[in-house]
């Protein structure tokens, strides 16, 4: 028995790696990986010259500015007293010997009484060195007002730590503003399972009917049984899926930095992505992707001729929960909402939605996954039925009825 | 040894295969004959386990083990319809296959090479599947099903579509298979390939078994039976009657006759009484070949089906 499990897992492997390459073109993936790679690098060096900051800039202020020399950069900015900042601001968008005119003036505080020191910046340009002024500018100044004020160190450290709230909003336990990251990664990712799950059609639909147009189908099945094919077909298309999700999740984050750090040089923050949800929000797409695969296998192995054939829509229906979770979303822990995300072939795309947005105790999750794999375990069991039946019936394509009936009498 | 018995498929009102049964030798080249319809491809269905028999049996038995149909790591198969991935190259559609039997690599070239140089394949390893001409994508798939080196080789019309050397080259193909010590179970039309190799045929019409048993045994019955006569006839002309007496005579063209011998007849028998109806200047033995046995046998069954039903007619 084991001999014979051990030989079915090999030749799904088979299968598997035989669908992967079939679909995977080395140059072209080459191709993009290094357009990746080039953009990362260009990415990383951008981000990190504007840290370094090479050049020595030179700011024109109206009286005489001085800072600590302790500070982090300090070194790499010159104060310059002008007697007509209004000459030097007209001046900086041409050639000019200086980068930027620092102006302060004074405002009275109305809560504090105290008085407070505010700046203006004037550049030519946005540049990534003016962030690393402005830390300067507001390092040396909080430094002389706490020396203005005779604080103690303890005092200055306490003044200088930012105070955490914690916000918990007590209606439905929603989640607050400040887990936006989490929101943004849930529908990132289900954008990601849109895309794989596009991919996985059309890539099942062409590979399934082409064996059956090619006449490949017989000859495989007198190597091996139907459940053993039908894993195998899946398993390599959930791979390649997961390939292009990945894939996919690299490009955006890779085009986002490439964006807001070489063209808008600002600096690199990996934080738009809530790295802790994602390997949840992976566990549910790969759930997901498994059960609409295994959905649209069988639908693809009952088309006898793909262009003729009436069948090829209904491969999409596993799309519907996605669209439908964009108009659950505002209601996160209705009944209907709850019930859809336990629904296995609902919940790889509400789970996670209310996840962003509800704290869930983690059996939560846990249940509707191991629901979803149930549910996929059984879809992949009526699909090489439905393929079975479909084989048997060369030249006349199986009626819903036909494959229903197949779906119980295996 | 495969023992089929009894053995019926029914696909709504129509009867595929109506209560069939043989055996099946280890080690042999037997032939499954019949016209489009008799009810082959739903049998070979049966044998490689994609149906299952609505009643009768199928029983495999290899090393103490009994099967209900003969299971894939015993099998090699070549479908009636057929095809292998056209974008693949030849090496890669090989590969694939022996892999999924669990042809180890080293096995795999070795076996690969041989078989590619047998059927003057070699130089077109690493071309796509489908750069070959339809013969040759063919003879790839032949290959395909036998790399594991199957216990039971089935192989659905492994002729048509190819030329008369092509045909030659698998009827070595097939020798060689016998001759490794494979179970070759044939369905095809070419009735003189199938006389060069089979030990046994199953002549399949309706569903039913017409002709089953050794070939050489059905060649010899029926090849002794007819003889073509040519005679000059002799002035007066003598008179056929005392020949058709005694034998089943067909005058064919002028002075010439088909003269067939029943059971036990002898041409010692004959010859005195042709040379009474003038000088005998040809006797031929009109061999029947497995083509008119099959004919003939096929016209005969059907034609008492025919009487059947209108019996049944009748009756009703």
């Amino acid at each position: 028995m084991n001999t014979k499990n051990s030989l079915n897992f090999k030749q799904s492997w088979t299968v598997a790696k035989w669908e992967f390459l079939h679909f995977f073109k080395l140059k072209q993936e080459v191709i993009g990986k290094l357009i990746m790679l080039a953009a990362g690098l260009v990415i990383y060096f951008v981000a990190n010259k504007s840290q370094q900051l090479d050049d020595v800039y030179k700011i024109a202020t109206a009286q005489s500015f001085e800072v600590n020399q302790d500070i982090p950069n300090a070194a790499s900015f010159e104060f310059i007293e002008v007697d007509n900042l209004q000459k030097v601001v007209t001046g900086l968008t041409q050639e000019s010997e200086f980068d930027a005119v620092l102006e302060f003036y004074e405002s009275n505080s109305t809560s504090i009484g105290e008085q407070m020191v505010n700046a203006s910046l004037t550049t030519a340009e946005k540049s990534g060195w003016q962030n690393q002024l402005i830390t300067l500018i507001n390092a040396e100044m909080q430094m002389a007002k706490f020396e203005q004020l005779n604080l103690t160190n303890e005092q200055q450290i306490a003044l200088s730590t930012p105070i955490n709230i914690d916000h918990k909003v007590l209606d439905d336990l929603l989640k607050n503003e400040a887990d936006k990251t989490q929101t943004l990664t849930a529908y990132g990712v289900l954008f990601l399972l849109v895309v794989a799950v596009f991919g996985v059609f059309g890539q099942l639909f062409v590979s399934i009917t082409g064996e059956k147009q090619n006449r490949v189908t017989e000859q495989l099945m007198a190597t091996m049984t139907p459940q053993t094919w039908i894993d195998g077909k899946l398993l390599g298309q959930i791979l390649f899926a997961v390939k292009t999700m990945i894939g996919t999740l690299l490009s955006i984050v890779i085009s986002f930095l490439f964006f807001s750090v070489v063209i808008k040089h600002q600096s690199l923050d990996l934080n738009i992505i809530n790295w802790s949800l994602l390997p949840w929000l992976f566990a549910f797409a790969i759930a997901g992707l498994s059960i609409c695969a295994a959905f649209m296998a069988a639908i693809a192995s009952a088309i006898d001729d793909p262009n003729h054939s009436g069948k090829s829509g209904l491969m999409m229906l596993p799309l519907v929960p996605v669209v439908l979770t964009f108009f659950l979303i505002d209601s996160p822990n209705s009944v209907i909402t709850v019930f859809l995300s336990y629904l296995p072939v609902t919940s790889f795309a509400v789970m996670p939605v209310r996840m962003s947005l509800v704290e869930l105790p983690i059996w939560e999750p846990i249940l509707s996954l191991i629901l979803s794999f149930a549910c996929f375990y059984y879809f992949r069991i009526l699909a090489a039925r439905v393929f079975k039946m479909g084989m048997n019936m060369y030249g006349k394509e199986p009626t819903l009825k036909d494959m229903l009936k197949a779906t119980y009498k295996g | 040894m495969l023992k089929v018995n009894l053995l019926e498929k029914h696909y709504q009102s129509v009867t595929a295969v109506n209560g069939l049964s043989f055996d099946v030798n280890p080690g042999e080249i037997f032939a499954l004959l019949g016209p489009n319809g008799a009810g082959k491809s739903s049998l070979v269905k049966m044998l490689v386990g994609f149906t299952q028999p609505d009643s009768g049996s199928i029983l495999l038995t290899d090393n103490s083990e009994s099967y209900s149909s003969i299971p894939s790591h015993l099998l090699g198969y070549l479908p009636e319809d057929r095809g292998l991935y056209p974008e693949k190259t030849v090496k890669q559609n090989l590969e694939f296959f022996a892999t999924l039997h669990g042809v180890e690599k080293g096995d795999f070239e070795e076996r690969c090479a041989y078989w590619l140089d047998k059927f003057s394949l070699t130089s077109r390893i690493d071309e796509q599947l489908k750069a070959l001409s339809k013969g040759n994508q063919q003879k790839v798939q032949l290959i395909s099903a036998v790399l594991h080196q199957p216990k039971w080789v089935i192989l659905d019309e492994p002729f048509s579509g190819l030329d008369p050397i092509n045909q030659e080259l698998v009827v070595q193909f097939l020798a060689e298979l016998k001759q490794q010590g494979m179970t070759v179970i044939l369905s095809a039309h070419q009735m003189a390939m199938v006389e060069k190799l089979a030990d046994r045929v199953l002549l399949l019409n309706q569903g039913t078994a017409v002709i089953y048993g050794d070939l050489e045994d059905i060649l010899l019955a029926k090849q002794a039976a007819v003889i073509h006569v040519r005679y000059t006839p002799e002035q007066p002309l003598g008179s056929l009657d005392k020949i058709k007496s005694k034998y089943t005579v067909e005058a064919i063209k002028a002075n010439q006759l088909l003269v067939t011998l029943h059971n036990h007849q002898t041409l010692n028998e004959l010859l005195p009484l042709l040379s009474e109806i003038g000088n005998v200047v040809e006797l031929k033995n009109q061999s029947q070949t497995l083509h008119t046995i099959y004919l003939n046998a096929v016209a005969n069954h059907n034609s008492e089906s025919d009487d059947n039903v209108s019996l049944d007619e009748g009756l009703s």
